[in-house]
């Protein structure tokens, strides 16, 4: 398959994978951007590898985490106080469970990058804890120790949340 | 938990995408990449090889059994020996003939490379002429090819792309994880670079002419050549 063909198909879910990955919209079609760009000149030897969609997902975290690296990151999660707390109007305006969804996305974009990737494979692109861990350069234990670390925290804070929703209305 | 997870996503990630768009930025991000490793002007040379009329030899040089001329392992920025300069031999610059003459003479050079470089070794048979050298800092080694015909230099192989080296048409290419480049430096003599290794630590390698008193522009060639096969861009 030629580079062309690839983006034309596939480009697309990537686009949308690093949309997640970078927890913003606009900086993941940079990030997407900037890794075809570096896949280009070496896309023989990716194809020839036989699974391009692996190779460009780790190039994917590998650029986040070099990104988030080289700017202050604001993403902090200090506890409760960070909790996005849904009051009447905003439940007014979005309904109780848009609500929460927009609530648990701001919980996974403030998880560490690697839980929030773990996350985002298995929950959007559907893949096994082994498939993870080959794009994450690590083992599928470590996947599920990320992915246990993640539910946790989400949990915590959805039940908070749906707490300070119910108290709120 | 689990679908309120994987609708927050699919929330989060949906919308148009513009194939075609995304597509032509890449081009253009593949291009601007092409034109910082290749111009000259940006100072994106690391090295830079000049055929030169030095490489004579007064007395024998040592010789290892393939014929090449060894030299004693250097590390770090120390100067590259050199075979000694003969004083009034014309360069392959002046004179395409002179590459490869079997003259015992050697015409290609490197300098004003930021990395160290140890264990270079030259290398002439007829019409073509080979140095090599190791990267002090990352173990690979270098290849830098000139020759008057080049059918010496092999087949560049499928998926070749334009660059350009010194500001004159060359062509680039990946093979099985080594990089290499191509170009003319001048009528009558063709010039290539090798190097593998990790393309993040890729070494940019230029062209650039030498002005030197009394002679003509040297031609210039820079390569990189990593004999471990790690990937690496250089050129």
């Amino acid at each position: 398959m030629t580079f062309e063909d690839y983006v034309r198909v596939r480009g697309p879910a990537l686009v949308r994978v690093a949309r997640l990955i970078a927890g913003d919209r606009h900086l993941g079609e940079d990030l997407a951007q900037e890794v075809l760009i570096r896949a280009y000149p070496r896309w023989n030897r990716i194809v020839a590898g036989g699974r391009p969609d692996v190779y460009l997902r780790r190039m994917l975290v590998n650029a986040h985490v070099s990104w988030r690296r080289k700017r202050s990151s604001t993403e902090v999660v200090d506890g409760a106080g960070r909790v996005e707390r849904a009051d009447a109007a905003d439940v007014g305006d979005l309904g109780a469970e848009a609500a929460e969804r927009a609530a648990v996305w701001r919980l996974i974009r403030r998880l560490p990058p690697k839980q929030r990737v773990t996350i985002v494979l298995r929950y959007y692109e559907d893949l096994d804890d082994a498939a993870i861990a080959e794009i994450l350069g690590c083992s599928p234990g470590t996947v599920r120790t990320h992915a246990m670390r993640a539910l946790t925290t989400l949990r915590q804070h959805v039940a908070t949340a749906e707490e300070s929703l119910r108290w709120t209305t | 938990m689990d679908d309120m997870i994987a609708t927050a996503l699919r929330e989060r990630a949906e919308g148009d995408i513009h194939v075609e768009r995304l597509l032509d930025a890449v081009r253009t991000g593949v291009r601007r990449q092409r034109r910082r490793r290749f111009a000259v002007g940006f100072g994106a040379a690391a090295a830079v090889v000049a055929l030169v009329a030095a490489a004579g030899v007064a007395t024998a040089p040592d010789r290892r059994p393939d014929g090449r001329t060894a030299q004693p392992a250097q590390s770090g920025r120390v100067p590259l020996p050199r075979p000694p300069a003969v004083a009034g031999a014309p360069t392959a610059a002046d004179r395409p003939e002179v590459l490869g003459s079997g003259s015992g003479l050697f015409h290609l050079d490197i300098r004003g490379t930021p990395i160290g470089w140890r264990n270079a070794s030259w290398a002439s048979t007829r019409g073509f002429e080979e140095l090599r050298f190791e990267a002090a800092e990352t173990g690979g080694d270098v290849r830098v090819l000139a020759a008057r015909d080049p059918i010496w230099l092999g087949e560049l192989g499928p998926g070749a792309a334009s660059a350009a080296v010194d500001g004159l048409p060359a062509e680039t290419v990946e093979q099985g994880g080594t990089h290499v480049v191509r170009w003319q430096p001048r009528a009558g003599i063709w010039a290539q670079v090798w190097a593998t290794g990790e393309p993040d630590s890729a070494i940019a390698v230029a062209g650039k002419r030498i002005e030197t008193p009394g002679s003509t522009s040297k031609l210039t060639a820079i390569a990189l050549q990593n004999e471990k096969s790690r990937n690496v861009t250089a050129i």
